[in-house]
């Protein structure tokens, strides 16, 4: 058994260089799917895990005043639509800013969930201008 | 060639939260009360359909929720089936009852809708949802979806706390009248506005409570209406349909592609359209559903839901009165006895036995409920259309 923090199976990979968001492509008719799937909507090809854009643009984020079971202080989460066409959930740390519709948020793989374990998964902040 | 269904029995139980109940107590009562309604004998029945979705499991009962009632009841040797499909659990039994009758394979049918969740270990934090894993460990709950959906809503049509808060405060004022809902004291638009917040606009009064219930129906095919002489109340189905979510990647969260699509349809099967409907009962788990799901059934035009609730037009003695039940929002959310519940203050509205919540002159009812989370989209969706 080792400590490390479980990573949600199905959306994060690692491709040598350590845990990253990973979406489904298909190799033939480009489609990319998140979270990945096993084959193409289109064409039942096999789709490719491919990582996701490192920067995407906010769809909406709220604020969750009443956390859920498995965590223990209010947080933001919201929709991240990303460049290759695909909408992503998570977390986000606004870091002193507001958070607005169309505003640039970048992500990073961190922890995401701390009960009843640890559980990895993207965590986006406003992107650096 | 399909055989005309009628719902000839309805049967609740009191909603909301009962430490002393079982989910085999709240089934076989409101079946039990249904069967009466109809005035036939559980030997009548051929076939049982059970909707609940998350608390067999709790129960000792994750299969078999259906021969479990029918048991009680005294049923025997039937098909059972039992369905689960998130909130629209027992909407969608309603469904394989139905289909069952139209198609000639069974005649008499006890379609139930059960569930108890006020015994789960995590009560009081937001019930999650099934299907929703991944986002689930990134902070995913119900309301914050409905939350991002209700911004959204703000943002593109310019809908108003106090428009939200009107949808609540209309559905409690029904409620007030209905002697099986869980909250029954009026409320104001300040109440709701200072409510608790949940999740970005949305505040406590904004979301349905959770609750055990269950309510029940009794179908018939024409044929057994006549050979056991209970068509005096008959309600007739006109249409029932159950479809999945379209799942696309980027979309708005203002509309829900699968409810529009799935109630034209039922309009077509039905032969009828929005401006016919007399009364509606709509999945309004939150307020921002209820008014989206309004506009996605084409009661009111795409962003004009808030104001239109805000004149009324959605209470009783307005134009479509909606939630005359009061709504998940007072009743509660017993998940799989809410859909069977709507269908239960639809066709009491049609027989004109509703007393204070009466709509004059109901003739023609829908019923929307959905269900689940599937990529950004709702995973089903149940329409229900009942005329007199
Ligand atoms: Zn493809």
């Amino acid at each position: 058994m080792s400590d490390k923090p479980r990573a949600s199976q199905t959306v994060v990979d690692d491709f040598g260089d350590g845990p990253v968001l990973t979406a489904s492509r298909c190799p033939s008719c480009g489609d990319t799917r998140y979270p990945p799937r096993a084959w193409c909507v289109n064409d039942q090809e096999t789709m490719e895990r491919v990582p996701v854009s490192p920067v995407g643009t906010l769809y909406e984020a709220v604020w969750v005043s009443r956390p859920p079971y498995g965590f223990r202080e209010p947080y933001y989460v919201g929709y991240v639509d990303m460049p290759e066409g695909i909408r992503v959930f998570g977390r986000i740390e606004a870091n002193g800013h507001e958070l607005e519709h169309g505003m640039q948020l970048a992500h990073r793989i961190d922890v995401s969930r701390t009960e009843p374990e640890d559980v990895l998964g993207p965590i986006f902040a406003p992107a650096a201008s | 060639m399909t055989e005309s269904v009628y719902v000839v029995g309805v049967g609740i139980t009191p909603f909301g939260k009962f430490a002393d109940e079982s989910m085999k107590s709240l089934g076989r009562t409101a079946s039990r009360t249904a069967l009466i309604d109809a005035g036939i004998s559980p030997r009548d029945i051929d076939l049982v359909s059970a909707g609940s979705a998350r608390s067999g499991m709790l129960h000792g009962h994750e299969s078999g929720v259906g021969q479990m009632v029918a048991w009680e009841l005294g049923i025997s040797g039937v098909a059972v089936y039992n369905v689960k499909a998130y909130c629209a659990s027992g909407s969608s039994a309603f469904n394989v009852a139905y289909m069952a009758l139209a198609g000639g394979f069974n005649e008499v049918a006890l379609v139930v809708g059960v569930e108890q969740l006020s015994v789960r270990a995590e009560k009081g934090r937001p019930i999650t949802s099934d299907g929703v894993e991944i986002e689930s460990d990134f902070g995913f709950t119900p309301p914050a979806f409905f939350a991002a959906v209700t911004q959204e809503h703000m943002r593109e049509f310019g809908t108003t706390r106090e428009q939200l808060a009107a949808v609540a405060v209309k559905n409690r004022a029904n409620a007030v009248h209905n002697p099986v809902a869980q909250y029954r004291n009026a409320i104001s638009i300040d109440d709701v506005i200072n409510s608790p917040n949940v999740s970005g606009p949305l505040n406590l009064f904004d979301c349905c409570p959770t609750g055990d219930g269950a309510a029940a129906l009794v179908l018939m095919t024409e044929s057994a209406v006549k050979r056991l002489k209970v068509g005096d109340r008959a309600i007739r189905i006109a249409s029932s349909v159950v479809r999945s979510g379209e799942y696309e990647q980027v979309k708005s969260l203002t509309t829900f592609n699968l409810d529009v699509l799935a109630s034209k349809q039922a309009y077509e099967k039905a032969g009828l359209g929005p401006e016919d409907l007399d009364v509606v009962e709509v999945h309004d788990a939150f307020t921002i559903t209820e008014l989206i799901h309004i506009e996605d059934l084409g009661l009111v035009a795409k962003g004009e839901s808030g104001p239109a609730v805000a004149r009324g037009e959605f209470s009783l003695g307005g134009r479509i009165p909606v939630s005359t039940s009061g709504g998940l929002l007072t009743k509660g959310h017993p998940l799989g006895a809410s859909g069977t519940a709507q269908l239960v203050e639809l066709v009491e509205q049609l027989r004109g036995e509703s007393g204070v919540r009466q709509v004059d002159g109901a003739k023609v009812a829908m019923a929307q409920m959905s269900g689940g989370f599937m990529e950004s989209d709702l995973a089903t969706s149940c329409i229900t259309i009942l005329t007199r």
